[in-house]
């Protein structure tokens, strides 16, 4: 099994590396897993396995829609994820959540594995019997281990490496296994590790023979003496193997990728941490009178007993400053009748406040049953958030209800609809990814890194009226939209990459309902200025200068521009001195020449010597300073516009690294959400998904308080034939 | 604040240096109609626009001829022709506010969740009329004898609209397993046609649409038009528009024009726009020999009326909602204003999108001869078209 890595040094000697022990199925391999904290370290892992076989037929078989005969039996690989949580409660039982789907088949439930402790030192069970004791018939997953998703000790890795062969970054040696096989470690450079047994696996008991290889990767992290620290991450696992059946050889071939992630890793000290910025934005809001309060939704009464439900107060603009992730209050209330009713589902990073401006207005015409205000982990792999949503429907009593979904929430939205579980009969997007955001290409780093690189090239030239704006949405967007609750990763990113899994699984679905999708558009420029303060956004009030916000940051870009004129006029005065105009001699100098242009009623003198005096030259100078000022704001402002759009829009076909090169930019964006990415797209289905785009207007953010939007949506309500509210 | 945005030059600083040299009305951008300013757009003038009372307005205003009748928040209001002045403003029990208006002798209709007459020159109720469900998704009709509509539960009711009494209703799909909803009713002669949305399956995404042609004076069903078969989804998303011996129809989910013949029931043409994009949500419009309609797709499009061949289509900022004819100018509203030329489709300019203000029109057109009413987000505006 795979804690090999985190076995106690006994079991490291020479002749029992870490592989050899990572076939043994009843090893009874003693853990000291330091990345487990008791009670508030939960690990998520998403598992993908791809498995083609072919099985050749001693008898052939007919095909029932050719009617030909059939003398193999091919298997295509079925990517779909399988979601785990794992995770040790304070009663020191390793519990593990693990959530699947297989067709219309749903199995949900926590399953607790019991495991033993002794001081810090967690005796933890093999793969095959962590999934045989759950009675999960997971065949893609024999080969994998929870605990091999999860991170291996990496001092014991090291010690086994150099056991192995030291001195030695690549190929390290072959040996043997206790049942013969041969293993094989491979470091094709410092951060990567294949390990390749030969001789197979094995499975329940039985060996499996074929080639097995896993593959890591080696990740650094805090420790917890503030050093970086080094940690090995299976990254994927790849199963070729022969195995002999009654009908003849089975060859079946298994890639399983593996990704995790880690969150809430130190709940107190994020709960910390939220609190010290909730508490410097209400000092903010206090400060800042003009910022109007983002209305409580009415009072909504439950239908259903579905969690707790929160005062109004909850979903005051404060509460909804909560950041991403898990946590935050529930709330998931019922109003209207018990079928076809509207249901809003928020995006990630984001609550019910998004759906402030909208509501009332929704609510006017059509049934609101029920709202999806915080998921209980909006950071959570997406189908993982879709069950809950479908969970809820399913507890509020309501049926064929229309689920309307912003940005990631669409796509929760649609998978939610697609489980045919008689609770969704249309799905509206607006503005979301159904094919991906360019944005969460970029890890959090990587991402807040561009842009901060960018803001702390123009910060030496924001000295114009309206530019320390720029600063501000600088500071609040890294925090909004990138930072998730500590310095790990959040598995709804790595879904909503383009060309990810869910996305792959989510558009090659039927879809039986009535859809359609909402594009925006925020325009070509300043469209990170737009994500925050949006007029009538409820984000607005994140930031107190409101939609000033993009007025004053088109007013520095203007002022820039005007500086940079006066600028030049001022040389231009400078070097064009002594001219005589309309029968008036003027000059800056202390004496001119007579020899310019006669006859006409303008003429400069062409013999003035240039710079002739100290005012000319402090004229000239003074106004090179503005103009190198003037074009440097403005070129610094493009460049934190371009590396936005970079980060959000970039024009693929251009080759990197041409940040600042306005092609390398690509057509439309919401700020977010590049307009290729929002469309609906043409998904198996007897019907259009019926594209609606709309006019420049508001953003990602500001885009569910629109009033365009608003237009759009309740036309389309009114297109899927929902019930008028009555 | 100093320097505050007098322009916007949007391109490098290299190229703004250039401008200098070059002027700088150069950087001007294209000139759209705020609230209250500029006079004209595309030939278009604007003769006035009066502030909401109450608020967004929706649906499809009309006009008498003499007063402008709009709606929004459920609240109907009159407006002066000429002035935009509102002469009244009352707020029926219509339940659910109905998709369009319609005035005949002295009275405005509309049906929502209930039919309601009002008085034209004070608003007053002076009759109502509950059907079995809802009506609100689709548009009326009248004629100088009744009121023609239809509801969510595929029924087409006719009512006096002397008295509101009911004179006939018929269902025109009593087999049906699932929905039906009538999308919208218009009459001509002894006829009265209905544009239905019948779904096959329980959410609608396979579904059929159909035109009924039904006796005026008893409902009876004369023929019926069937567009699809269940294997997909197709419905008749508005109300047949009557046209010489064509009835002319938009299919929604398929961004189709389709003219079927009013008196066999036969398909004459279909014309089809880009896939994958919601339809129009009206008929097309038509004058002379030509069809004018405005989709979802972004384009408005001019077609042989009797053929359905495309002689010209023009994109739009953004998806259509409305299309009306107006002088010798097309307006389509975009969520915003466009004007086109009737014969060539071109562009000539666009207004009305205040979006920073969030002015911008919503409803379809009201038109009096060479004048055309719209209603939006914050106010009602009077168009007068070359």
């Amino acid at each position: 099994m795979l804690l090999a890595g985190c076995r106690d040094d006994a079991a490291l000697t020479p002749g029992t590396g870490p592989e050899g022990s990572a076939l043994d199925a009843h090893a009874s391999t003693r853990l000291r897993d330091p990345e487990i904290d008791q009670g508030d370290t939960w690990f998520a892992i998403d598992i993908i396995s791809e498995t083609s076989a072919a099985i050749p037929l001693s008898t052939p078989l007919p095909d029932r829609r050719t009617g030909r005969s059939v003398n193999t039996l091919e298997f295509r690989p079925r990517p779909e994820p399988v979601h785990v949580e794992a995770g040790y409660g304070a009663d020191d039982q390793l519990r593990l959540t693990i959530y699947r789907e297989e067709g219309t088949i749903r199995s949900v439930g926590n399953h607790v594995v019991s495991t033993n402790a002794a001081g810090e030192q967690v005796s933890s069970t093999t793969p095959g019997d962590i999934f045989g004791q759950m009675g999960l018939p997971l065949a893609s997953m024999e080969n994998t281990s929870i605990a091999g998703g999860l991170f291996v000790d990496t001092a014991a890795f090291e010690r086994a490496l150099r056991a192995t062969d030291p001195g030695d970054p690549g190929l390290v040696r072959g040996r043997a296994d206790r049942r013969g096989g041969r293993i094989r470690v491979h470091r094709p450079d410092d951060d990567r590790l294949h390990v390749t047994v030969e001789g197979g696996a094995t499975q329940a008991n039985t060996e499996i023979p074929g080639t097995m290889v896993r593959r890591y990767r080696k990740h650094a992290r805090p420790g917890k003496d503030g050093k970086r620290e080094a940690w090995w991450v299976l990254e994927e696992v790849e199963h070729t193997a022969e195995m002999q059946q009654n009908a003849g050889t089975r060859r079946r071939h298994t890639i399983t990728r593996i990704r995790q992630a880690r969150w809430n890793q130190n709940r107190e000290q994020e709960a910390r941490r939220f609190a010290a910025i909730k508490a410097r934005r209400r000092s903010q809001l206090r400060s800042n009178a003009a910022a109007a309060p983002v209305a409580a939704p009415a009072p909504l009464a439950s239908l259903a007993p579905a969690g707790p439900t929160p005062s109004t107060a909850s979903l005051t603009t404060n509460e909804s400053e909560f950041p991403c992730g898990p946590g935050g209050p529930e709330h998931f209330a019922a109003t209207g009748s018990s079928g076809r009713n509207v249901v809003f589902q928020h995006g990630i990073c984001s609550d019910a406040g998004t759906w402030n401006g909208m509501r009332p207005r929704v609510s006017d015409r059509f049934y609101v049953a029920t709202e999806q205000a915080y998921s209980v982990n909006d950071a959570a792999p997406l189908w993982y958030q879709a069950l809950e949503l479908e969970g809820k429907l399913r507890a509020s009593g309501t049926r064929d209800n229309v689920v309307v979904g912003h940005s990631q929430g669409g796509l929760v939205a649609r998978r939610t609809a697609q489980m045919e579980s008689g609770l969704v009969s249309g799905v509206v997007s607006i503005s979301s990814p159904h094919t991906g955001a360019m944005i969460a290409d970029f890890t959090p780093k990587e991402a807040t890194g561009a842009l901060v690189d960018a803001v702390a090239r123009l910060g030496g030239y924001c000295l114009l009226p309206g530019c320390g704006t720029i600063g501000h949405v600088a500071n609040e967007l890294p925090y909004r939209y990138f930072s998730p609750p500590n310095d790990g990763d959040m598995p709804a990113r790595l879904d909503n990459q383009r060309g990810s899994p869910f996305l792959d699984s989510l558009n090659s679905r039927y879809e039986p309902f009535r859809r359609a999708g909402i594009e925006n558009d925020a325009g070509p420029r300043f469209s990170w200025a737009r994500l925050i303060g949006d007029a009538g956004s409820p984000r607005e009030a994140f930031n107190p200068q409101g939609q000033s916000t993009v007025n004053d940051v088109w007013t520095g870009y203007d002022n820039a521009y005007y500086v940079m004129l006066f600028g030049m006029l001022l040389m231009s005065v400078a070097i064009t001195d002594d001219c005589y105009y309309g029968g008036n001699y003027w000059s800056y100098g202390d004496y001119w020449y007579y020899g310019g242009y006669y006859g006409s009623s303008y003429w400069c003198d062409p013999y003035d010597p240039y710079l002739d005096n100290w005012f000319d030259w402090g004229t000239y100078h003074l106004g090179f300073l503005l103009y190198f000022f003037g074009s440097a704001a403005r070129g610094v402002m493009d460049d934190v516009d371009w590396t936005w759009d970079y980060l959000t829009t970039r024009n693929e076909a251009l080759s990197e690294p041409y940040w600042l090169r306005a092609d390398a930019i690509g057509p439309g964006t919401d700020g977010f959400v590049q307009l290729s990415g929002q469309r609906y797209p043409e998904t198996p289905g007897a019907f259009s998904p019926l594209r609606r785009p709309i006019p420049y207007a508001h953003s990602h953010t500001g885009v569910t308080a629109s009033p365009l939007v608003l237009h759009e949506l309740t036309s389309t309500l009114g297109q899927f034939g929902l019930p008028q509210r009555f | 604040m100093f320097f505050t945005g007098l322009f916007r030059f949007r391109h490098t600083a290299a190229l703004a240096s250039a401008s200098l040299v070059l002027g700088i009305a150069a950087c001007e951008e294209p000139a759209d109609i705020p609230p209250g300013g500029q006079a004209s757009v595309g030939g278009v003038r604007v003769l006035w626009r009066t502030p909401l009372a109450e608020g967004a307005h929706l649906h499809a205003p009309t006009t008498d001829g003499a007063r402008f009748y709009s709606e929004g928040n459920r609240r109907v209001e009159a407006y002066a022709l000429t002035t935009g002045a509102r002469t009244w403003s009352e707020r029926p029990d219509f339940r659910t506010a109905p998709a369009n208006y319609l005035v005949r002798d002295g009275k405005v209709l509309g049906v929502g969740s209930r039919a309601v007459a009002l008085d034209v020159s004070s608003g007053r109720e002076v009759w109502q009329f509950t059907p079995d469900t809802t009506a609100a998704l689709a548009e009326s009709a009248a004629d100088e004898r009744a009121l023609y509509f239809g509801t969510m539960s595929h029924r087409v009711y006719a009512l006096n609209h002397a008295d509101g009494s009911l004179i006939w209703s018929t269902d025109v799909g009593p087999e049906w397993q699932h929905r039906g909803i009538i999308r919208g009713v218009s009459v001509s002669g002894d006829t009265v046609y209905a544009g239905v949305d019948q779904h096959v399956t329980p959410n609608g995404e396979r579904s059929i649409g159909w035109i009924f042609a039904l006796e005026r004076a008893t409902g009876r069903v004369l023929w019926s038009y069937q567009n699809g078969t269940g294997q997909d989804q197709r419905y008749i998303g508005s109300a047949p528009r009557v046209v010489g011996r064509l009835l002319l129809a938009v299919d929604y989910p398929q961004n189709t024009f389709i003219a079927v013949d009013r008196f066999t029931g036969q398909e004459v043409w279909r014309t089809a726009g880009i896939p994958s994009y919601a339809g129009a949500d009206e008929a097309p419009v038509v004058s002379g020999d030509t069809a004018y309609a405005a989709s979802h797709d972004q384009y408005v499009y001019a077609m042989a009326l009797q053929t359905g061949h495309v002689l010209w289509k023009t994109r739009m900022p953004a998806g259509n909602r409305a299309l009306a004819i107006c002088g010798n100018r097309l307006l389509a509203n975009y969520l915003g204003l466009a004007v086109l030329d009737r014969q060539s489709g071109q562009l000539l300019g666009t207004g009305l999108n205040d979006y920073a203000q969030n002015d911008f029109p919503t409803t379809g057109f009201a038109v009096a001869g060479n004048r055309a009413f719209v209603s939006g987000e914050k106010a009602a505006y009077g168009l007068e078209c070359p």
